[in-house]
């Protein structure tokens, strides 16, 4: 009634949408400015400027709100933001490309890093300065030392599982 | 219910002498593992698993935090995939 909208955010906390300045829509002509004035499980309730009644609210049902990367703040001394390293190329410490950075996941234990690579399966990296000694986001690339073990045959594990 | 404190925390016993033989050796490398209901013992922390989730080995570094947790608790099972937003992943030492 009063034209407040109810947004999905994919935001790290769902009310940091209204931190980053007016939203565009997908084609960046049209400018959302948010004023959020609660949560509902995991989803904000916000009041857009000009939007003054619930005709004009429905009107943009289903709108999908971007904002610019240059909006982000700065990161901190070694963090980086998942959208940076995504798509990143993948080198061991010769230079030699092993594949490309899929996604970055987080399960509770730390950042694990999904490289996907051309000819071998997917490789599951800690996100440690021991396993990834370089990040360059400037020149899209990272180099990874993958541990021991992970280079190791798995049907070799498979077996050493079974005899003990 | 509670598993009773007298029996103390449950560790497979192959896993513990392969995190004892990985921290003597002093190498680098991800311990592969298969028992996702061990509890983690302080023993266990600043090595990396390989938490098998049924398809995968998903890298778990054990640190202070996760002492009495279940190595399953971090490495699901089930995929979910989200947008990337304004996550940031932080590299540890």
């Amino acid at each position: 009634m009063r034209g407040e909208v109810r947004i999905k955010c994919f935001t790290e906390r769902p009310e940091a949408i209204a931190g980053y300045g007016p939203l565009t829509d997908e084609e960046g002509t049209r400018s959302f400015t948010l004023r959020i004035r609660g949560q509902v499980r995991g989803q904000v309730i916000a009041r857009i400027d000009g939007i003054a009644d619930r005709d004009a609210a429905e009107a943009l049902r289903g709108l999908r709100l971007y904002t610019t990367r240059t909006a982000l703040p700065r990161t901190k001394r070694n963090e980086w933001y998942l959208t940076d390293l995504e798509g990143l190329r993948v080198e061991d410490r010769d230079g030699q490309v092993i594949g490309r950075l899929r996604a970055v996941h987080d399960f509770g234990a730390g950042a694990v890093l999904e490289i996907e690579r051309e000819t071998a399966p997917v490789l599951w990296l800690p996100f440690t300065k021991q396993a990834v000694p370089v990040v360059d986001v400037a020149a899209g690339r990272i180099v990874v030392e993958p541990p021991a073990e992970n280079a190791a045959d798995d049907q070799r594990n498979a077996d050493e599982r079974i005899r003990e | 219910m509670a598993r009773s404190v007298w029996k103390g925390p449950f560790v497979d016993g192959y896993l513990l002498k392969k995190a004892e033989k990985s921290r003597a050796s002093g190498r680098n490398e991800i311990i592969r593992m298969w028992s996702r209901r061990s509890t983690i013992l302080p023993q266990f922390v600043g090595l990396t698993f390989g938490v098998y989730n049924g398809h995968k080995f998903l890298p778990v570094l054990v640190n202070e935090n996760m002492v009495g947790h279940k190595f399953g608790e971090f490495a699901p099972t089930r995929t979910f995939h989200s947008h990337s937003g304004d996550r940031k992943a932080t590299r540890t030492e």
